[in-house]
Parts: structure tokens; C-alpha cells; sequence
């Protein structure tokens, strides 16, 4: 299985319109009354297939952690008023699984789509989903994403996610486009693995040669507790987002030989992908 | 191929506290008592409550999460070490939006200073994982009304690749104005409080709440078993809120469930249809099962349980499988609450008359908004 595409962006805090101009250069479809989180996740997915050569059965995962917070703060604001009237398209919205039908509408594909969340690991279970129905011959192909918005907007956010590091939060869509067919691959994926403490993960990781070392913020602050190599971190981009651990990967696929990333949650489960150049 | 056992399940709904409560309740329904049944329901809405009283819907919801969770495993009889082993499942529509429609009250009415009670879902996770002691990291699968039959999918599939060994798969859909009125500005609410789906006369679909929950082991852990023999998902792209009219990917959906499981029509005990009781979704899937009739040269049983618990959302999955399956263990399955008349050009009625029956083969169809169709065959044929 090969990564064939990917794609990554980050805004700090773009408005709908803004997303709506990007996305007027990558397609000549229309897209009325979509959200800021639906217009982010088409952009993305479409940069990540512009010019590709995909199936168009392939299945869509899109991962977020907190989903599509502009509008749903749009229609509860409206519910909070006795007469006030939820619209057609402000409730789509809100349901975060219609993000599939406006990426397949938008890549013409006609396989499945799931939309997915996992507290801190959302990205990496949406991958987990997509890894697994490739290799049980379900697909060929796979789009994976992580989408999030920016929430500064929120007083006292940091007090009601995992924004460990307390970044300033930015808008994010990220996304990788997996396929059977190595060609034009960026790398081959080698190994998804999750594990349930560090110890099964220190087992594992002292079977394991790599060049370069990705590690998510909670790996991070436990980096002294792994068995890794230190000097093999690479340094990784600043900006935060909800699903950044997909931003993360991105960027070690920059780098040539063999690419382990680790992500931890809070309580120390993990999750490797191990890729090779 | 490795059989993928229902070893334990539960149902909270209109009906009951507990799954042997909504079955004593629902074999009590008829035509002719539907009204004082559905009467005593949502202030003033036309809605299917869980009739239990908390304090506010932070303690609804997790209360009832929790108690859902406890009935299952009570009923699979796991012991402590058995449920760490328990990969997590969670289907939703709307998902706690309830918790912060309730906080959101509070800061627009100056009550409060903050605006909401949770960011994202995945908090959900954390708490069913404590609940059960789990190992693993719960996954929040949203894909509207086919939530938790696509949960179920990916855990019969992962147990069947041996990558888990025991998963719980919950959906909770509980009463929130946010959905009430989305459904409410899409005109596809029945007004007349008598949910007839299928029926010619249908004038929309009714809302209901729903917390269920099902264990699948690769172990059977009684007699008494439903297998999942085989699952099937396709993707309508006709339209982001209606099915496709032709009933085209329905119908392939059960089709290729069909072939997967190696069975014909004749096989069957019956088709659970998804009948929301809006007309496009009626009408597509109606075509969709008569084009399989016609397809086969064969026809079988059409139940819709719908009438009973309301359209529970994400939460249709666990819900209505749990509730079949007890009443095939009661030795039944249940002719169609108030259907009346069908569509002139389709060939089939649903079940007009109670089946009796012991063990029986289900293909239940599912179909969710964003174009999503499940189809799961589970049977107790052994």
C-alpha cells in the first residue's frame, strides 16, 4: 500500500468566503451554503487529488476533533431562541458525516464515506479504518483527511480540548490519498500498529530501525520514557489544529529513508506508522 | 469464514427502561391502542421520549450511556478482564448536541459566561472506556442514520480478520431542538402523530430517543445466538437528504449482502426495511425491495419497526436489531402498525399479520442522509 498524494494547509482563522475564493480555483462546481468546515474539508481533499489519477471507488475518511464548530454554534444560537427557525442548510451543516457527500460530489467518486472522531487520535483512526479496508481487499484507494477549525474564538477554549502546549489554534485540512498502485508513490506504508501502554510500544519500537522520527505532542512530553533515537526527531511545524497529528505525518514525508511517526493519547495508548522512501 | 456472535444487548427507548421491557410493551401496540401509546410522549411534540425524569441533559445522557453500556454486559456476562478486551464503538447522529444546547440557553440568557459544555465528541470515548475498564481507544463513527449498522459492519469485519476479539457497539439519539427543528425546516416531520411508513397516506417520519447497545464476540456465549453473517455498504450520491428514486443503490446493497452471505430470498424470514416514513425514502426503497423481488422471481416478509420507537437516527441500527431479535425469542415477528395502503405501483405489502416463528434470517436495511446504505444479514439458524 503507497501514500500517492498528500496535501496539508494551514489558515489562521479564515472566513467562509475566504475558503470559498481558494476553493473557486480548484473547481468550477458550485457550492452553496456550505460551512467553513465542509468548504476547508473540499479544498483539501480536491488539492490533494488535483491532477491525480484516482478510482473513483474510493472510500473517503475525513477525522476531526471537534467537527463543524462555526455553524454549530450558528444553529445553537438560533435553538437558544424560542421562535427562531433552524434552515435546511444550517442543520446540514451540522452533521458532520454530509462532509463525505460534498467531497465525493466534488471528486465525482462513488465510494463509501465515514466520518470519524477519537478523542486526541482521530486521524490516526480514521488512517487505522482505511488501512484496514485496503488491506482486506474491501478498496484500492483511500482519502484521508483531517479537517479542523480554528476556536480562539471560544473563551477559555484550552480548558476544553487537548491543546497540551497551549498553541495558538489554527484552521487545518490535511489530507493523503492511499493506493494499491505504487505509481508516482511518495512511500510505501509499511506498518499501521496500535499499541496499549508504553511498554508493548517500547517492545515494539526495539525491534524497529528508522532515519527520521515523527512524535505527536503527547509522545513528546514522554520522550524520555521511549525508546527511541532523539537525535532523530525531526523538528515539526508550530502551527496546532485539532487533527495536526496528519500535518505531522506530512512533514515526515519529506524526509527520504525510513519514517516512523508515534502518536500517544493522554493515557499512554499508542499509535505507529511506519513508512519507507 | 470466523462467525461473528451477538452476545449481548441492550435497548432504552419509548418503550421501556430495558430490552425486556420494550418487548412486553411493544407486543402490546396494536392499531387500535396506537394513539394512547404515542399520547403519552414529548410534551406537545410529536416525539417518542424515554420516559425517565434527570436532573438536566448532561446526567440524562451519560445516565443513560451508562446504563445502556451495564444491561449489555450484564447480558453477555463478561466478567471484569473479558470487558477490557471490549473495542468501542459509538454511532451517532447528533451525539451529546443536547449537553450544549442546554449550556448555550444558559449564556445567551446571561446565566452563564461559558458558551459550551463540550468541544468535539471524543470525550463520549473517554467515558465509555472508563465505564468498561477498556484497553482501547473508542472510535466515534458519524454517518447519520446508518451510525451504529456501519459500526457494527467494521467490528464484525475486524473480528473476522482476527485484528479484535470482542467489540461494544452503543448508539445514543436523544430529544435535541437543534435536529427536531433541522428535520422540522426540511418538512419531513409527520404532523398527524401516526407514523405509517410505507403507507401511501404517510405524512412523514416521527423522532425518537434511543440508547443501545450490542456486544459481538467470536465466541457464542449461549444457545439462545444471533450471528452477523454477512454486511454490505454502498454510497448513493443522488442528493445530500434524499435517495435516489430508481431505489438503485438499495437495492444493490442487499443484493451484494445477499451474494456475500451466499443466500437467496427464499432464505430469508423477512426484510427489516428502513422506512422512515418520508415519501422519497419510502418510495426508493419500496422500489428497491421490488426490484429485488422481481430480480429473484421470489419475495419474503417486509417488517418496519419504526412505529414502535419512533426513527431513532444514528441509534436505528443497535436499536432495531435489538428489538427483532427479542421479538423473534418471543417467538414472532410483528405485522406493520397502522399501514393501510401502498403505493400503486408496488407489487408487495409489508407483513400485515403477526409471523410465527423460533429462529429466523434477517437481512435489515438501513439508510442514513449523505447517501449511506447498510444492509446486515444476522440470523439464529445456527
Amino acid at each position: 500500500m503507497y501514500i500517492c498524494a498528500t496535501f496539508n494547509a494551514t489558515f489562521k482563522n479564515n472566513t467562509t468566503k475566504e475558503y470559498k475564493q481558494l476553493l473557486k480555483k480548484v473547481t468550477d462546481k458550485q457550492f452553496r451554503r456550505v460551512s467553513k468546515f465542509n468548504t476547508m474539508a473540499i479544498y483539501g481533499a480536491l488539492m490533494c487529488l488535483h491532477n491525480k489519477n484516482y478510482d473513483t471507488n474510493l472510500n473517503i475518511y475525513t477525522a476531526s476533533e471537534y467537527g463543524c464548530m462555526e455553524e454549530l454554534n450558528k444553529v445553537l444560537m438560533q435553538v437558544s431562541k424560542e421562535d427562531e427557525i433552524v434552515m435546511p442548510f444550517d442543520f446540514l451543516n451540522i452533521n458532520g458525516n454530509n462532509v463525505g457527500f460534498l467531497i465525493s460530489e466534488a471528486l465525482d467518486t462513488i465510494g463509501n464515506n465515514f466520518y470519524i472522531t477519537a478523542e486526541d487520535v482521530s486521524f490516526e483512526k480514521a488512517f487505522e479504518l482505511a488501512y484496514f479496508d485496503i488491506s482486506i481487499d474491501k478498496i484500492n484507494e483511500a482519502l484521508i483527511g483531517a479537517v479542523d477549525e480554528s476556536l480562539d474564538y471560544i473563551e477559555n477554549i484550552n480548558s476544553m480540548i487537548k491543546n497540551i502546549d497551549n498553541k495558538e489554534i489554527y484552521d487545518g485540512t490535511s489530507w493523503f490519498y492511499l493506493s494499491k498502485k505504487n505509481t508516482n508513490a511518495l512511500a510505501k506504508v509499511q506498518i499501521v500498529e496500535s499499541f496499549t501502554s508504553l511498554e508493548e510500544l517500547n517492545s515494539f519500537l526495539d525491534t524497529i530501525t528508522y532515519d527520521n522520527l515523527s512524535l505527536n505532542l503527547f509522545a513528546k512530553k514522554q520522550k524520555e520514557n521511549l525508546h527511541i533515537d532523539h537525535k532523530k526527531i525531526i523538528s515539526q511545524n508550530q502551527d496546532f489544529f485539532g487533527t495536526y497529528s496528519a500535518m505531522y505525518i506530512h512533514t515526515l514525508l519529506n524526509y527520504n529513508g525510513k519514517l516512523l511517526h508515534i502518536s500517544l493519547d493522554e493515557v499512554n495508548r499508542a499509535y505507529i506508522f511506519f513508512f519507507t522512501k | 469464514m470466523k462467525q461473528v456472535y451477538i452476545t449481548g444487548s441492550s435497548l432504552i427507548c419509548a418503550l421501556g427502561n430495558d430490552k425486556f421491557q420494550s418487548i412486553q410493551t411493544a407486543k402490546q401496540i396494536h392499531n387500535n391502542n396506537y394513539k394512547n401509546f404515542f399520547q403519552d410522549n414529548h410534551d406537545g411534540f410529536n416525539f417518542f421520549k424515554i420516559k425517565q425524569v434527570f436532573k438536566n441533559e448532561k446526567e440524562k445522557f451519560y445516565t443513560l450511556l451508562e446504563n445502556s453500556i451495564s444491561q449489555a454486559i450484564i447480558d453477555a456476562n463478561l466478567s471484569k478482564e473479558e470487558q477490557k478486551e471490549l473495542h468501542i464503538f459509538i454511532g451517532s447522529t447528533s451525539m451529546s448536541i443536547s449537553i450544549n444546547e442546554e449550556q448555550s440557553q444558559l449564556y445567551y440568557n446571561n446565566q452563564s459566561t461559558k458558551m459550551l459544555s463540550e468541544v468535539g465528541y471524543g470525550n463520549i470515548g473517554g467515558f465509555v472506556e472508563n465505564i468498561i475498564g477498556s484497553k482501547y481507544k473508542a472510535t466515534i463513527l458519524q454517518t447519520a442514520c446508518t451510525s451504529t449498522a456501519n459500526s457494527l459492519a467494521y467490528a464484525k469485519e475486524l473480528i473476522q480478520a482476527n485484528k479484535i476479539k470482542r467489540a461494544l457497539i452503543v448508539g445514543i439519539e436523544l430529544f435535541n431542538k437543534s435536529t427536531y427543528k433541522g428535520f422540522e425546516s426540511l418538512m419531513l416531520l409527520s404532523k398527524d402523530g401516526i407514523y405509517k411508513p410505507f403507507d401511501k397516506q404517510s405524512d412523514g417520519l416521527i423522532l425518537g430517543e434511543a440508547c443501545s447497545t450490542i456486544i459481538l464476540d467470536s465466541v457464542q456465549n449461549n444457545e439462545d445466538y444471533f450471528a452477523i453473517t454477512a454486511t454490505n455498504t454502498s454510497f448513493d450520491n443522488y442528493s445530500i437528504t434524499g435517495s435516489n428514486p430508481t431505489g438503485e443503490t438499495t437495492y444493490q446493497s442487499m443484493k451484494e449482502a445477499l451474494k456475500k452471505a451466499k443466500l437467496t430470498l427464499k432464505d430469508l424470514s423477512c426484510i427489516k426495511a428502513h422506512a422512515t416514513g418520508s415519501e422519497n425514502s419510502n418510495l426508493s426503497e419500496a422500489k428497491a425491495i421490488d426490484t429485488l423481488f422481481k430480480e429473484y422471481n421470489e419475495t419474503t416478509d417486509v417488517v418496519i419497526l419504526k412505529p414502535f420507537l419512533g426513527h431513532t437516527l444514528g441509534t436505528c441500527g443497535t436499536a432495531e436489531i435489538v428489538l427483532l431479535c427479542e421479538f423473534i425469542k418471543e417467538g414472532f415477528i410483528p405485522k406493520t402498525l397502522n399501514y393501510q395502503n401502498g403505493y400503486e405501483d408496488i407489487a408487495f405489502e409489508p407483513l400485515l399479520e403477526n409471523k410465527i416463528l423460533n429462529n429466523a434470517t434477517v437481512l435489515f436495511q438501513f439508510i442514513g442522509f449523505g447517501g449511506s446504505n447498510t444492509t446486515l444479514i444476522i440470523s439464529n439458524k445456527g
